[in-house]
């Protein structure tokens, strides 16, 4: 598969995720700044 | 401390998402049932892409392109070690990594779009290119089945 094909296979699996994802990436980005703003805060 | 767990809770949401099953946080921190392992392959690969950053930043692109399937594949083998995906991810990834990047650059429109939205538009363009990535991996493992510890690929389905 090429990278436009990818793409765009990649928008049809995600069609009916898009709302659940930005929630679990939210939380990701939540918990991966958080986790590293106390590692400089401790190390830093 | 928590990059691998979460690196591997993430891998499991997008294979999920490709197998069409519904996804939750609660998958997302599935991660950290695996913690020893996910956190030694997290640990381990930011240490080898920061080492092999120091040469150049070249050097530490094509180290980070080739332990890009790691968590994938240590998601669908539970008894493979973290290093002994982390090698499978090479082997996989050896003679792919350009096709990788390529894929990888063709986001840069929705990435200039994320930093213009002062990140908010990351929430969306950041599943979609995990989504491409887990499809990328679906087509190493389809294109090489070499790889006896590496599971095979699924038939390809249409929905």
């Amino acid at each position: 598969m090429g990278s436009d094909e990818i793409r765009a296979r990649a928008r049809e699996i995600m069609a009916p995720y898009w709302g659940v994802t930005a929630v679990i990436y939210l939380v990701y980005l939540a918990l991966y700044t958080g986790a590293s703003s106390l590692f400089y805060v401790e190390f830093g | 401390m928590i990059i691998g767990p979460l690196s591997l809770g993430l891998a499991d949401v997008f294979l999920r998402i490709e197998k069409g099953e519904p996804v939750s946080v609660e998958v997302l921190l599935s991660g950290f049932n695996d913690f020893a392992r996910s956190l030694v392959a997290g640990l381990l690969i930011s240490l080898y892409v920061f080492l092999w950053s120091l040469l150049l930043i070249f050097p530490g692109i094509i180290a980070a392109l080739g332990y890009s399937m790691t968590f994938f594949i240590m998601k669908e083998n539970p008894a493979l070690s973290a290093t002994d995906a982390m090698r499978a991810s090479q082997q996989m990834m050896m003679g792919h990594k350009a096709r990788l990047f390529e894929m990888l650059f063709s986001f840069i429109g929705w990435i200039l779009l994320g930093i213009i939205s002062f990140g908010i538009a990351f929430l969306w363009v950041g599943p979609y290119m995990d989504a491409a990535m887990v499809l990328f991996y679906r087509d190493l493992q389809a294109d090489n089945q070499t790889y006896g510890f590496v599971k095979e690929a699924p038939v390809y389905r249409e929905r």
